[in-house]
């Protein structure tokens, strides 16, 4: 008797399907030693010199890293806070030392403060950003799956086969638990969707959707087949366009008060974080009435004024002294 | 005979829980199943280390998120003008980007509309900055699309190197989507162009088939959204890259000293008009003397 113990099976490789125990199970129940046989050849197949050589091109690295991984995920789940993080990196990072490193000692001051400029606005952007849509996010993504789920009309004309075969396809339950599911009466909390006034741009084209699968199973003629075949297509890309609008139209919702805050913080972030602030030019002395006030007025930093003290008159303030620049 | 210790729990129970023929144990599978289930949960928690009060934040912040998508974004997105959108997008590749647009010109029209109401600046200058934003706007939209344009075959390509690279089972997956492909191919023989079944591509095949390639759901979900993320990071980068790096760099210090050139030679032609004006009563007051 040959005894392996499969230590190597901790690594996530071992828990994907190949292709003899999807494709003939007869054959994997008999011997699953073959099985096994297949996937030591696939994971050590191949000389040591050509995995080294690949390896070592720099896009395969990036390609196969942590880091690039993890934003491909990121960027899938949350297309606008990563491109707030791309932008964290590029107008935060990137610009502002290219910005100080351009030829030009006369605007050294100017170019600092561009800089400054620069991060403070990838900052803000990526905060607001991160911190409305996140939510937006995860929301749009509850409800677009609960709408995309079946009526209860329509799961009223199922058959239990059909349940059956749906709680095994969409729903990747092993034949105990879809058993166990029916018996338990749990198979229409599973698949009904659970607001019927969800939303009706996509119950609407679900349910229709879910009818043209029926007439699609119940006709024989090609013609007829190829036509509700493309329509049930067009749907398809339909609600998946739904999905990606709703993602990605809060870009547009949240573009007005990111640019208002934008240029409300900018001056506070460059003089409180950054401990930059732009020569304004020589002013006249104070009158003694501001500076008694001044005096007064002790608990707030004196370059505050009192048009500052709350957010709406310091936004406005900051909009009327907004003279222009780049995002 | 060949056995092999399994000593990957989890691999067993995922493998029991998406197949209907179990791999063993079939007169008590369920108290196995049990067992298993448990020893995963708390293995799970002692590697992760997740407490019961991360846990009530976590289910916390998915309420939160939940309450958002039912009073929030139902009411806001689910209305006409949402479905005319995609309705346009529907067929574009990586729609993304239009959004991108649409957010940068509400962005650059915000700011834009800020100096033409800025008081406290001259009037010229205020006009010509305007005009500088939104030529600005423009050069930097049409350098990203021609950008984005230009390396789409090359991402491209660089997402199916990225599956290749990162999905263990991608040969078995290649494999198959050949097969299949070669299957319509022979029934498309013959057939008129419009009549043609179209051929599988990398991502229709895996949203179609992908799942029987996973054991575990959660991997084969991975996949998908690390697959779309990568379609997406195309117009992200390059979109950030142009409005966010290249144009201000680029466009700032020429952009400047046009303005600077044209205000000064506006001040010399506002001159010379003043110095036309006051010479004119001058040249009136000659002609009635004589």
């Amino acid at each position: 008797m040959n005894i392996k113990p499969l230590n190597y099976n901790f690594t996530h490789k071992h828990r994907y399907k190949s292709d003899c125990e999807y494709a003939d199970p007869g054959v994997m129940g008999k011997s699953a030693g073959l099985c096994g046989e297949k996937r030591d050849n696939i994971t050590f197949s191949g000389s040591q010199n050509n995995s080294v050589a690949a390896a070592s091109s720099f896009m395969e690295k990036i390609l196969k890293s942590g880091a690039f991984q993890w934003l491909t995920k990121f960027s899938g789940k949350h297309n606008i806070a990563s491109s707030a993080l791309i932008a964290l990196f590029l107008a935060g990072l990137l610009r502002p030392a290219a910005t100080v490193a351009l030829p030009g000692k006369k605007d050294k001051d100017d170019k600092i403060y561009a800089a400054g400029h620069s991060m403070a606005s990838a900052i803000v952007g990526f905060i607001f950003s991160t911190i409305v849509t996140s939510p937006l996010d995860s929301g749009s993504k509850y409800i677009i799956q609960d709408a995309q789920k079946m009526s209860k009309a329509d799961f009223d004309k199922l058959s239990e086969a059909e349940i059956r075969k749906i709680l095994a396809d969409q729903y990747n339950m092993s034949e105990n638990e879809i058993q166990k599911c029916i018996e338990e009466n749990k198979a229409e909390a599973k698949i009904v969707r659970k607001f019927d006034k969800g939303l009706k741009i996509i119950t609407s084209k679900t349910d229709k959707l879910n009818e043209l699968k029926r007439q699609l199973k119940l006709t024989d003629d090609a013609a007829a087949k190829k036509a509700l075949g493309d329509q049930i297509r067009g749907l398809d890309k339909h609600i998946k366009a739904i999905d990606t609008t709703m993602h990605n139209v809060v870009e547009w919702v949240i573009a007005v008060p990111r640019a208002a805050l934008t240029i409300a913080l900018i001056p506070l972030i460059l003089k409180y974080v950054f401990h930059l602030e732009k020569k304004k030019k020589a002013q006249p002395a104070p009158q003694p009435e501001t500076v008694q006030a001044n005096i007064n007025n002790n608990s707030k930093p004196a370059a505050v004024d009192d048009s500052m003290t709350t957010i709406s008159g310091f936004m406005t303030k900051s909009m009327k002294d907004f003279s222009g620049g780049q995002k | 005979m060949d056995v092999r210790f399994n000593t990957y729990y989890n691999s067993y129970n995922q493998y029991n829980k998406s197949n209907k023929r179990p791999q063993a144990f079939t007169g008590k599978e369920e108290a196995a199943e049990r067992i298993l289930n448990a020893a995963e949960n708390r293995i799970v928690r002692s590697v992760t280390g997740e407490s019961k009060s991360f846990n009530s934040v976590s289910d916390a912040y998915d309420n939160f998120c939940n309450w958002v998508g039912k009073n929030i974004c139902r009411p806001v997105f689910d209305n006409g003008f949402i479905n005319h959108i995609a309705d346009k997008i529907k067929h574009k590749d990586n729609a993304i980007k239009f959004f991108l647009i649409g957010g940068s010109a509400i962005t650059s029209g915000v700011y834009m509309q800020q100096t033409l109401t800025n008081k406290k600046m001259d009037k010229d200058r205020k006009k010509t900055l305007a005009v500088n934003q939104f030529l600005t706007f423009l050069l930097s939209t049409a350098g990203a699309l021609f950008l984005d344009g230009r390396l789409k075959d090359w991402w491209s390509a660089k997402k199916e190197q990225y599956f290749d690279l990162n999905v263990p089972n991608a040969e078995d997956i290649r494999h198959n989507l050949k097969e299949k492909n070669e299957k319509i191919m022979l029934r498309n023989e013959g057939l008129a162009e419009v009549d043609k079944e179209p051929l599988y591509t990398l991502d229709s095949y895996l949203e179609k088939f992908g799942k029987k390639h996973f054991i575990d759901p959660k991997d084969y979900d991975n996949l998908m959204t690390k697959m779309k993320g990568f379609a997406a990071l195309r117009s992200i980068i390059v979109f950030a890259l142009v409005y966010r790096f290249l144009v201000p760099i680029i466009v700032t210090k020429p952009a400047n000293i046009i303005c600077e050139k044209y205000l000064a030679h506006k001040k010399a032609k506002d001159a010379q008009k003043a110095q036309q004006a006051e010479l004119q009563p001058q040249n009136n007051q000659i002609k009635t003397a004589a």
